[in-house]
């Protein structure tokens, strides 16, 4: 118990860090909302007025208190662009990333696993060669050039997926929206995909080694009780790892993918957002990211004291 | 085959390159955002597809003997989106709103003593003196006078109006707003539309389409794949780079926007720096090899034409006065600017944004001719905000050379660069003088002389360095049929009434 309260404390700070940090990055940069809304040919004064109207002229230190005050009531602000509260933007923009986010761990977890273990169990034939192979291009290629890939051949060429764009699937009810998301969710999987193969493999071998599996053989068990009972529980440690810092890249990689395939995610809203100077949706956005990180990070670590009873937290 | 019936009904979807900040045209002048604008708001006047002013709002209008007092007539039964009809003192709020908080409003509104409205249909506008580009000021999109709901203007002030307040005249009204995603516009059955033929922007518009849809796309390819694919109707920006996967495909039809075309440039920091000294302008200017800075921005020589004019051939600014020092390609003669400057190899400081493709990939090529002329050049590459923030800041100016592009405008008391509070800030006496003149003679001959006179001025005194005409590239499916969506005068900003799919 009190390692939960102290973990709930260290994620508090860790949360507030971001928060702050983002908060006086932005400001460092320079361009401001003003500017960039009313174009580059908008004289000093026009965008003084706007700025003025928008409270963005006062000392830095007031707008932080500001930011800060509303922040523990609760109230992330309104973003400068959309003229909505930001936790609805984030909240509107939340299906597309969070569909795409599974549908990508769906790519990671369903290639990536059974690759590793298949390549594993034939270590150094053919299959294992390949499949090594097809794991280092995988963690080379960048995403948005597999996914631009995916994109002439699927959409352009072939005309079997959509292109672009996504319809909300819980607004309209059609879950063939979801189609729109194949390409991106592959896209953005199949890197991390290749990374979870390689440690599922060499954590696999490593098991695959020891006495309590020569053991397991010894008794006559089925070669596929070997694998998925006794091994690969006991390989899942290292890929639950590396599993939970793939939800860390596919963030980062949705960024991106949601821009190539123009989804209306949070990635993309990212992008805008910075591109923008639109602070209190930047700032809301951090916030949300932080706050997932941490938790995923919790459930990792109470997951690996599920898989090995060892494992216990003080 | 004959020329296609139209065809009522069906949605249509766009492909723009970004997504705009706001919709308020008073307030923006991007061409991201007076795309779907431009089928929401009108204006008094709209350009026809020789870029003439013709009335739009208007029944009617004229100009006292003196040039000073302007009579609008509206004309009657103009309903906004809200069914209200339109009335003199929507105009006067909505004149009001942009003379005080417009991005082009300072030329004209400098001069406007009054502005009243005589009964609900008629608009009185007193002015200290004659202003020659009146019409075109009035017609203008770009930060111009759109013009809304008494209540709307008056509320908004200097804020951009929220979405749920886009009332407009024009034939499509606001529907939606969906953030990173599109803007969905549909037809306003109560739209009242000119009986004169349609031409460019002006003349009778018909809604064809129950639905447009603007959406955002900002990776190229996605545009362009979209098209290929069928997912959009319309592309706007096109890098030239990707023409040859669309030439010969029946289903699509590249539009090459070359007229009017985009004029990249390099704004000269006249106030401070190194290059406050015209010399050294000038050593810039004479270094230049046009071919090469254009071929790097621009790539195949069907996207761009070398031109020193500011206006290209065939707008009826186009002058070669001036010209003939553009292109020089003679490093020598730069050295010996620099000799006569008293150079002593401080750094030259070159901005660009590196996400304005074209611009950074020619900022390269200039970097590597100024070096080769003895320059000691500093390139600085940032983000577009990062780049603007920078460019206008006047107080204290950290660059000599930026790179940028700029729209063909209809007049050119528009250009920027005669303003003395625009990046680059070139005010000197002469060209005080000349766009004094400029703006008060209405007449075209007169106007023209002096236009002459300041291209000559411009490559003298050296503020700002055109390197070319630049085409634009657009797709359209082929099915999208009608007048509207040939382009050919209207240039990188299409509309979309007058328009239907087969």
């Amino acid at each position: 118990m009190s390692y939960i309260l102290r973990r709930a404390a260290g994620m508090v700070v860790s949360v507030l860090l971001v928060v702050t940090i983002t908060f006086i990055l932005m400001q460092l940069i320079p361009g401001d909302p003003a500017s960039v809304l009313l174009g580059p040919n908008a004289t000093p004064e026009q965008i003084e007025a706007l700025k003025r109207t928008w409270g963005l002229d006062r000392p830095i230190l007031v707008q932080f208190y500001k930011y800060f005050a509303n922040f523990f009531r609760g109230n992330l602000g309104e973003s400068i662009f959309f003229r909505q509260p930001v936790l609805e933007i984030i909240g509107q923009r939340a299906e597309t990333s969070v569909f795409l986010g599974i549908m990508a761990l769906i790519v990671v977890v369903g290639l990536g696993i059974p690759a590793g273990v298949i390549a594993a169990v034939r270590p150094n034939s053919w299959v294992d060669n390949s499949l090594l192979l097809l794991a280092l291009a995988g963690a080379s290629i960048p995403s948005f050039w597999l996914g631009l890939m995916l994109m002439v051949l699927f959409a352009g060429k072939l005309h079997l997926l959509p292109s672009s764009g996504y319809t909300s699937v819980i607004a309209t009810g059609n879950i063939a929206n979801l189609k729109n998301l194949i390409l991106p969710a592959f896209a953005l999987g199949f890197v991390n995909a290749a990374l979870v193969a390689r440690t599922a493999r060499s954590s696999m071998l490593d098991v695959l080694r020891a006495d309590y599996i020569t053991t397991a053989r010894a008794k006559g068990l089925r070669d596929s009780v070997v694998i998925l009972k006794h091994a690969l529980r006991n390989a899942a440690i290292p890929i639950t790892t590396v599993v939970s810092f793939t939800f860390a890249s596919l963030v980062s990689g949705a960024v991106v993918t949601e821009n190539v395939f123009a989804l209306p995610g949070v990635g993309s809203l990212i992008v805008q957002s910075v591109l923008k100077r639109d602070y209190p949706t930047i700032q809301g956005i951090m916030l949300v990211v932080a706050v997932l990180y941490v938790i995923i990070n919790f459930i990792t670590d109470l997951t690996y004291a599920f898989l090995d009873p060892r494992i216990r937290y003080r | 085959m004959g020329v296609a019936e139209p065809k009522y009904g069906g949605t249509l979807k766009v492909a723009l390159a970004s997504e705009p900040g706001t919709l308020d045209m008073q307030l923006t002048t991007g061409v991201a955002a007076s795309i779907p604008a431009r089928h929401i708001f009108e204006g008094l006047f709209a350009f026809d597809e020789n870029y003439t002013p013709k009335p739009m709002l208007l029944e009617d209008w004229e100009l006292s003997a003196d040039g000073k007092t302007v009579t609008f007539y509206l004309r009657k039964g103009v309903l906004f989106h809200n069914g209200k009809e339109l009335k003199a003192e929507d105009v006067v709020a909505s004149l009001e709103r942009w003379g005080k908080y417009g991005l082009t409003s300072k030329a004209l509104w400098s001069h406007v003593v009054e502005l009243k409205a005589v009964d609900d249909y008629t608009v009185v506008m007193v002015l200290d003196q004659p202003f020659a580009p009146l019409e075109t000021y009035l017609a203008n999109i770009y930060g111009g006078p759109r013009i809304y709901p008494k209540e709307v203007a008056e509320a908004a002030g200097s804020e951009p109006i929220s979405p749920e307040n886009y009332i407009g005249t024009g034939p499509y009204k606001f529907a939606e707003w969906k953030a990173g995603d599109y803007i969905k516009l549909v037809r306003f059955e109560g739209y009242s539309a000119r009986e004169d033929a349609a031409s460019g922007y002006a003349g009778k518009r018909v809604a064809y389409f129950d639905e447009l849809l603007f959406y955002f796309v900002p990776e190229d390819n996605a545009r362009l794949v979209g098209i290929q694919a069928g997912t959009y109707d319309y592309a706007v920006n096109i890098p030239n780079d990707l023409y040859p996967n669309v030439e010969g495909d029946p289903n699509i039809v590249p539009i090459i926007v070359d007229h009017p075309p985009i004029y990249p440039m390099a704004l000269c920091n006249t106030i401070s720096g190194l290059t406050a000294d015209v010399k050294i302008r000038q050593a810039i200017l004479a270094a230049l090899d046009m071919e090469p800075i254009m071929l790097a921005g621009y790539g195949d020589p069907t996207f761009w034409k070398l031109n020193g004019s500011y206006f290209a051939p065939g707008i009826r600014w186009y002058t070669t006065a001036g010209t003939e020092a553009y292109n020089q390609a003679n490093p020598e003669r730069a050295k010996e600017l620099l000799k006569e400057a008293g150079y002593n190899g401080e750094p030259l400081r070159i901005i660009v944004a590196g996400d304005m493709t074209a611009q950074y990939n020619q900022a390269l090529v200039v970097a590597d001719q100024l070096k080769k002329a003895g320059f000691n050049v500093d390139l600085q590459v940032y983000d577009k905000a990062t780049f603007f923030a920078r460019r206008n800041d006047r107080k204290n100016p950290q660059w000599e050379l930026a790179f940028s592009y700029y729209y063909t405008i209809p007049d050119p008391s528009l250009v920027l660069m005669l303003s003395p509070t625009y990046a680059g800030w070139w005010d000197t006496p002469q060209k005080r003088i000349l766009v004094e003149v400029l703006n008060q003679i209405t007449d075209f001959k007169v106007r023209y002389k002096v236009w002459e006179a300041i291209m000559e001025l411009w490559y003298i005194e050296v503020p700002a360095i055109k390197f070319g005409d630049a085409f634009q590239l657009h797709l359209k499916r082929a099915s999208l049929k009608g007048y509207g969506t040939e382009y050919i005068n209207m240039g990188a900003a299409p509309y979309f009434w007058n328009s239907w799919k087969e």
